[in-house]
């Protein structure tokens, strides 16, 4: 009898939890579908769905149209062509790039692309109303087939096309010849040619199907959403790779099965779980909080735990070699002249800016000037971890999050003196980086990168609210506040010397960074970066570098978060540490350079300075003198800054070093050649004359330009 | 992208309501269907009923006559249009009085009218001052709005403080992060009260509602419970705040508290609720309704309840179990779910605008309407955010200064309603939260809420249109019916 | 240098120049294959016998020069066309898809080849030639041995019948019984009147095969001539004090 009825109830929770699933299971079908077609691991299919999903909306609310045209024009030709213009840009040539650069290139499009699609279309959402789906009356009509548990008619549609879908293209793949081709295209599109296919149409086809599909999951799921926004579908992203990892990422009607477990498995366990609270006390707090998390969890588990995946080594193509990419800028030497003239220009540059923060900066300017300073401190550790390292990290937000929640919980119970709590929260955190690295090891690139995107979303959904973290009784009344330093007479309240503590933090960090890169750990970790094999033959254990280079930059992280709260007097956890927030950071640090430490100052500059500067028009009134002048488009957006940024992250995968760098390195080298030509140096012949890519003397002369 | 506003969006909408009313019946009038314009994309439904014609006017000098809706102290001789030229005053110029306003609008990822419909509230309120020829002889403007576009409330806040060129900072932010700059800087900060943490404690924080106590029970919710005719009540919050979970916790308790009074218990509490609700809300609406539920009391946000709403009608039990909504006062999601919420309960802190009783709800909609509207509650808060400032210049003197105001403000405004929008506050006591065992020092002298019950998709009143707000004496916890009061 | 027969050549490179990204591969190659010929080319590691390979299938584009396929001009063309037009090419290195089964790899090829309903009959007779692929048919390839994987790139070109079929050093890494039956393969495929372009470093298995051979360095042509003569040629390059020019 108690077994019939907890069948009962495990029946209910089944059916409870399918709506969820085949949400779920849609959006991982989906992914699936894109990796087959591509190989890319689109992180940007959330805002291709929430596209389509919010131009259907916008459509019928706005204009007026009906259900047919406005799913046509969203799902059956806007979809498809952002697809289209994706794969002709960007993704047709980044074949032969690493797995890791096109996820650079997915991130860098989940940022701009809603951004340019809120512009162009003037899209802003509304709360509270819930987008219609495509049936009528979907939301309001119910069928209870079982006579237990009804679902709306929006509900069935969305589990017939999640179903037909895994079916029609399970088929498409196994038995249409255009299924074979867009197979073979992603493991080597020369190949494919050789055999008389054209692999460029066929990728198109590729992005152009996926993105339609996109498109109609976007469709189906909007209902679900009360209000409709881009951050609700990347995190729907994020769970559906949970769900896709089931399948290994290959199996559509595995994506599809992964889907529905997770829907399934979250209605029962919330189904079940406080009758097990009851029982047993002691499981109270894992209830508690394990729900929000169990998406996450699961990614993270099946990343770290499942030997298939950590096997799946994509088959490399054996004619990469035909389009090699574009070879790394040579570590070529600057005409001495040149290197002085560029330093003189920097420290000039920089006492001149100096001077004028110091004396001539309101308040204003001079939070927004410390705001850069202790963020670039921050993104010094994304220099580390994927410059160095080579390793994409999503954590880093919750790394800065730890060393500002450890100051405030050291101050707010122990009275512990605030910098000595910043270096306690820096240590904390460089504990907390080296421990997630060690199950995560031997994950390469992408599967690392999930793994720090599933921790970094589990620490934003269970971790931050613990007591002994973000919670707890003081922040429940006085939120997460943190007093300013102070170091025996000198006070850090006022601005200009927290300040001077910023830099010199930034200074001693900086060198940090610039002793690792030529350091052991930066040669160990260039050699990695150049061939993990070659460096495990040479007695280079990769383990141990990737630990120490987690280490360090959870490390560098966590003081920088340290002094951000310090700086603002509070964690402030949502509005500076936040999963997108970490994502768009390493969207700006990659763009500019990840690669020197330059880069990272420039993005602390850009995140801080260029709205108010470049967006506002406050340059351009400088400049013109008068605030009146200023053309009316001023100011600018601030989704313009995820649209530049964005794109220019798109770029990673040809310029790994970074546009900014790679601009300033062009621009330098004609400048850099008229010097050679006036004043030679001997022993650079030979630099010289494979600059002009004449046939050298030996033929090893061409082949040691390239850097690894 | 935005950021996780996962954490904003309780932070920002569970408002800790405060329950003080004592009253008799719910004799509630017909309520007129005054519905919210959604925003700029027009859902014009408004069927005002008994509204004064003519919202047009400017500064148009007139008469001064004492509007009953201007003026704080009765006693004093009104010096309101005694011209005496200032220097060195931020913002005050011989023929303006400047005031900054900060806000969000871009960014936003709730969706919410934010900086707009605030702004209009604060601009309407300075049009009716003006219109009646201002104060000390000058007009009263926004010279400043800044969108500090979600992320950066704290340089925004800087720059109204660098720029020194306003008497006062307005604020409807989603973040507080630049309130103890303000403070430092003695500007006088008016906002609405959902940031209670950031404010706490600071003298120059003006929140309307002031800071309610979080761990403190209410009678309000046990008499919305019994106004149900709820025997078997759950309380729901989402787990990712503090806020939300004690605010569940706390209905709980206080439910528990006065059972016997109302005869109704407590049997299902659930704290941890996911925010945004991924997953549905199916197996915990299944619970409740095996416990036997028949009243849902929530600390969570409108696109939570409508999600709970649709559940409870997907399973069938829609009719058996009304619930309490703490956001629900939004005339067009009212609208748009239509007979779902029938019979619902919603309580806030301000004058219901279907309280036609009260004048200063007739000014309210007039002058918003004439600012282009939306008729809703952040544009409220706005309109009392001003009216609190003017309140607190009127009591600083004809040589008003920020510290003037802020020092008049907290010394003699004790009693200070906004003419009957909102309960009385006393402000030289109440820029501290009260906390359980001392309710009086810090807290309001009245426990009331400002409560109606949906129907048709529109709201009707449980206090009467002339005394909207629902009171308990707040010097003892003891069970009593509310009376229904009126602060004008 | 233009052969005398009526027939075009089935490939002929003029003076082609051609480079991988900045790295130039081929400095004025002009080499052709006649309808029904074996050619060979034979050359030290990074002597741009592979580019000549890619460049004859159409990987590489000529950045000077012309490459013409059956008298026809397919300059910069992609690769693709070069197929259709029937060139096949084994390239060096695996040369078979490795995530795709056995089955797979041969009906990639077939569909477009020999048309939807010509799959079947394709897949006989390819399991005809090669019983033991035919076991293994719907094993991964990538599973399969270096010498079974190449044995699965010739059973395509064998059913197909291509013009041309590029071979690049399909002798790498097998052993030598094995070698032995690739290159009786390679015979019969010439038989039924495909030309071979075989580069290749044994150069015994070459000269047997082939009806010329042209020996490469730099990424230039250093001798033409008859397969016979090869082997001298190469002796006398491989005792010459003087380093090959520039």
């Amino acid at each position: 009898m108690i077994l019939a009825s907890v069948g009962e109830d495990f029946f209910r929770a089944i059916l409870q939890g399918t709506p969820s699933g085949t949400v779920f299971a849609l959006v991982a079908l989906g992914f699936v579908l894109t990796y087959k077609t591509s190989g890319v691991f689109n992180l940007a299919f959330g805002a291709q769905a929430y596209i389509s999903a919010a131009l259907y909306f916008h459509a019928v609310n706005q204009w007026g149209w009906s259900t047919v045209p406005a799913l046509l024009l969203s799902v059956f030709a806007v979809a498809p062509a952002i697809g289209l213009v994706l794969e002709r840009t960007m993704f047709r040539r980044l074949r032969t790039a690493s797995a890791v650069a096109k996820l650079v290139v997915a991130i860098g499009l989940n940022v701009a692309l809603p951004a340019i699609f809120e512009l162009a279309v003037r899209y802003e959402p509304v709360a509270g109303r819930t987008p219609t789906g495509i049936v009528p009356n979907g939301a309001s009509v119910f069928y209870d087939p079982f006579g237990i548990y009804p679902f709306s008619r929006d509900e069935l549609a969305q589990m017939a096309v999640a179903l037909c879908g895994a079916l029609l293209l399970a088929a498409l793949f196994r038995f249409t010849s255009i299924g074979l081709s867009m197979r073979a295209v992603v493991e080597s599109p020369r190949m494919t040619e050789m055999a008389g296919i054209r692999a460029d149409w066929v990728s198109a086809f590729a992005w152009a199907l996926s993105s339609a599909f996109a498109g109609m999951a976007g469709v189906l799921i909007a209902p679900r959403f009360n209000t409709l926004i881009a951050p609700d579908f990347f995190y729907l992203v994020v769970v559906a790779i949970a769900a896709a990892a089931i399948g290994r990422l290959v199996s559509l009607p595995r994506a599809l099965a992964g889907g529905l477990l997770l829907g399934w498995g979250t209605a029962v366990f919330n189904t079940f779980a406080p009758d097990w609270a009851e029982s047993f006390t002691f499981l109270e707090p894992l209830t508690d909080n394990i729900t929000p998390a169990i998406p996450f969890i699961v990614l993270f588990g099946i990343l770290v735990l499942w030997p298939a995946i950590r096997r799946l080594r994509e088959a490399n193509d054996p004619m990469a070699g035909v389009d090699p990419p574009p070879p790394a800028p040579p570590d070529y030497k600057r005409h001495p002249y040149l290197t002085m003239g560029i330093r003189a220009f920097t420290l000039s540059f920089l006492i001149i800016l100096g001077w004028v923060v110091f004396t001539q900066a309101d308040v204003r300017w001079l939070f927004l000037v410390t705001q850069a300073v202790v963020l670039s401190i921050v993104y010094l550790s994304i220099t580390v971890i994927t410059g160095f390292a080579g390793q994409i990290s999503l954590c880093q937000g919750a790394f800065a999050a730890i060393g500002g929640f450890t100051v405030f919980q050291m101050a707010d119970r122990w009275d512990v003196p605030v910098l000595l709590a910043a270096v306690a929260g820096a240590f904390v955190a460089a504990a907390v980086g080296g421990l997630l690295s060690i199950p995560v090891l031997r994950l390469g690139g992408v599967w690392l990168a999930l793994a720090t995107l599933a921790f970094a979303y589990f620490f934003d959904a269970v971790v931050v609210k613990f007591p002994w973290v973000g919670g707890g009784e003081t922040s429940l009344f006085q939120g997460t506040r943190i007093p300013r330093p102070h170091l025996g007479p000198l006070d850090f309240n006022d601005d200009k010397a927290f300040l001077v503590l910023a830099l010199i933090v930034l200074v001693v960090v900086s060198s940090l960074v610039i002793q690792l890169r030529e350091g052991t750990i930066g040669r160990t970790l260039r050699v990695l970066r150049g061939s993990e094999v070659a460096a495990e033959s040479i007695g280079i254990s990769p383990a141990k570098a990737r630990v120490a280079a987690f280490a360090v930059s959870a490390f560098i992280a966590g003081l920088g978060g340290a002094m951000l709260s310090m700086h603002q007097e509070n964690v402030n956890y949502p509005n500076n540490f936040a999963p997108a927030t970490a994502l768009f950071w390493l969207v700006l640090v990659v763009s500019l350079s990840a690669r020197t430490v330059e880069g990272a100052i420039q993005a602390g500059a850009a995140f801080s300075l260029f709205p108010p500067i470049i967006l506002n028009g406050t340059i351009l009134a400088w400049i013109l003198r008068a605030e009146e002048r200023v053309p009316g488009i001023f100011p600018v957006s601030p989704k313009w800054r995820f649209v530049l940024f964005g794109l220019a992250a798109v770029q990673y995968a040809r310029h790994p070093e970074g546009m900014l760098e790679f601009s300033k390195r062009r621009s330098i080298s004609r400048l850099d050649a008229r010097l050679f030509e006036k004043y030679p140096h001997a022993g650079h012949a030979k630099l010289r004359r494979a600059r002009r890519g004449e046939p050298a003397a030996r033929p090893e002369a061409v082949a040691e330009e390239s850097e690894s | 992208m935005s950021v996780s506003f996962r954490l904003v969006m309780p932070v920002v909408l569970a408002v800790a309501l405060i329950a003080a009313a004592c009253g008799n019946d719910d004799d509630s009038s017909a309520g007129t269907d005054v519905s919210a314009t959604g925003e700029a994309t027009a859902e014009a439904e408004v069927q005002a009923t008994p509204e004064p014609e003519e919202p047009e006017a400017t500064a148009e000098a007139e008469p001064e006559e004492p509007e009953a809706t201007a003026e704080a102290e009765p006693e004093e001789p009104d010096e309101s249009d005694m011209f005496v030229p200032l220097d060195g005053v931020p913002g005050v110029s011989d023929e303006e009085i400047g005031v900054a306003v900060i806000g969000t609008n871009s960014n936003n990822p709730l969706g919410n009218c934010v900086l707009d419909c605030y702004q209009t509230g604060v601009q309407a309120y300075f049009d009716m001052v003006n219109s009646e020829g201002g104060l000390y002889g000058r007009q009263l403007v926004i010279n400043r709005s800044i969108d500090d576009e979600l992320f950066n409330n704290q340089a925004a806040s800087l720059e109204v403080i660098a720029e020194d060129d306003s008497l006062a900072a307005f604020t409807a932010t989603l973040f507080a992060s630049g309130w103890a700059d303000l403070d430092e800087a003695g500007i006088p900060n008016y906002h609405w009260g959902i940031h209670p943490t950031d404010a706490a404690g600071l003298q120059t924080n003006f929140p309307l509602p002031a800071a309610s106590c979080p761990t403190c029970t209410s009678r309000f919710i046990a008499y919305l419970a019994q106004q149900a005719g709820a025997t078997r009540v759950a309380a729901l919050g989402y787990g990712i705040t503090e806020n939300s979970r004690t605010c569940a916790n706390t209905y709980a308790d206080s439910i528990d508290l006065y059972s016997g009074d109302i005869g109704a218990e407590t049997v299902y509490l659930n704290n941890e609720l996911e925010f945004g609700l991924p997953n549905g809300i199916g197996p915990q609406v299944t619970a409740m309704v095996e416990a036997g539920v028949d009243f849902i009391v929530s600390c969570i946000d409108l696109n939570g309840m409508t999600t709970l709403a649709q559940e409870l009608e997907r399973q069938g039990v829609r009719d058996q179990i009304a619930m309490h909504h703490a956001n629900g006062y939004d005339h067009a999601w009212a609208a748009r779910l239509g007979s779902l919420l029938d019979g619902d309960l919603v309580a806030f802190q301000h004058a219901p605008f279907e309280a036609t009783g009260v004048a200063a709800v007739a000014d309210f909609l007039e002058w918003t309407e004439a600012n282009g509207g939306p008729i809703g509650e952040p544009t409220m808060y706005g309109w009392v955010n001003a009216d609190l400032f003017v309140a607190g210049l009127k009591a600083a003197g004809p040589e008003f200064s920020r510290e003037a105001i802020i020092e008049a403000s907290n010394t003699e405004l004790t009693e200070y309603s906004a003419n009957g929008l909102v309960n009385e506050t006393d402000w030289s006591r109440q820029h501290l939260p009260p906390v359980p065992e001392d309710r009086i020092t810090n807290g309001h002298r009245k426990e009331c809420v400002a409560a109606v019950r949906i129907q048709g998709g529109a709201y009707e009143l449980l206090g009467t249109a002339d005394a909207p707000f629902l009171c308990w004496d707040n010097s003892n916890t003891d069970w009593a019916d509310p009376e229904p009061t009126s602060f004008s | 240098m233009k052969p005398p027969d009526s027939a075009p050549p089935v490939l002929e490179m003029r003076s082609v120049e051609a480079a991988y990204g900045p790295f130039r591969a081929l400095f004025g190659v002009s080499l052709h294959v006649g309808e029904g010929e074996a050619v060979g080319i034979l050359g030290a590691n990074g002597a741009g016998k592979t580019a000549v390979a890619r460049v004859a299938s159409g990987l590489v584009p000529p950045n000077a020069g012309a490459v013409h396929i059956g008298g026809v001009d397919m300059s910069g063309e992609n690769a693709y066309k070069f197929a259709r037009a029937g060139v096949a090419h084994a390239p060096e290195g695996r040369s078979v898809l490795a995530t795709f089964t056995v089955r797979e790899n041969l009906e990639l090829s077939f569909r477009r080849a020999l048309g939807r309903r010509g799959v079947k009959s394709g897949l006989d007779r390819a399991f005809d030639f090669f019983p033991r692929l035919g076991e293994r048919r719907n094993q991964i390839a990538g599973t399969l041995s270096g010498g079974e994987q190449r044995m699965l790139s010739l059973a395509r070109v064998l059913v197909e019948e291509p013009r041309l079929l590029i071979a690049d050093e399909l002798s790498l890494g097998l052993a030598p019984i094995i070698i032995d039956e690739v290159y009786r393969i390679l015979e019969s495929i010439r038989g039924a009147g495909t030309s071979l372009l075989i580069i290749e470093q044994h150069v015994t298995y070459a000269q047997n095969l082939c009806d010329r051979i042209v020996l490469m360095d730099h990424g230039q042509l250093d001798w033409v001539g008859p397969a016979q003569q090869a082997g001298d040629a190469l002796a006398a390059r491989l005792f010459s004090p003087n380093s090959p020019r520039q």
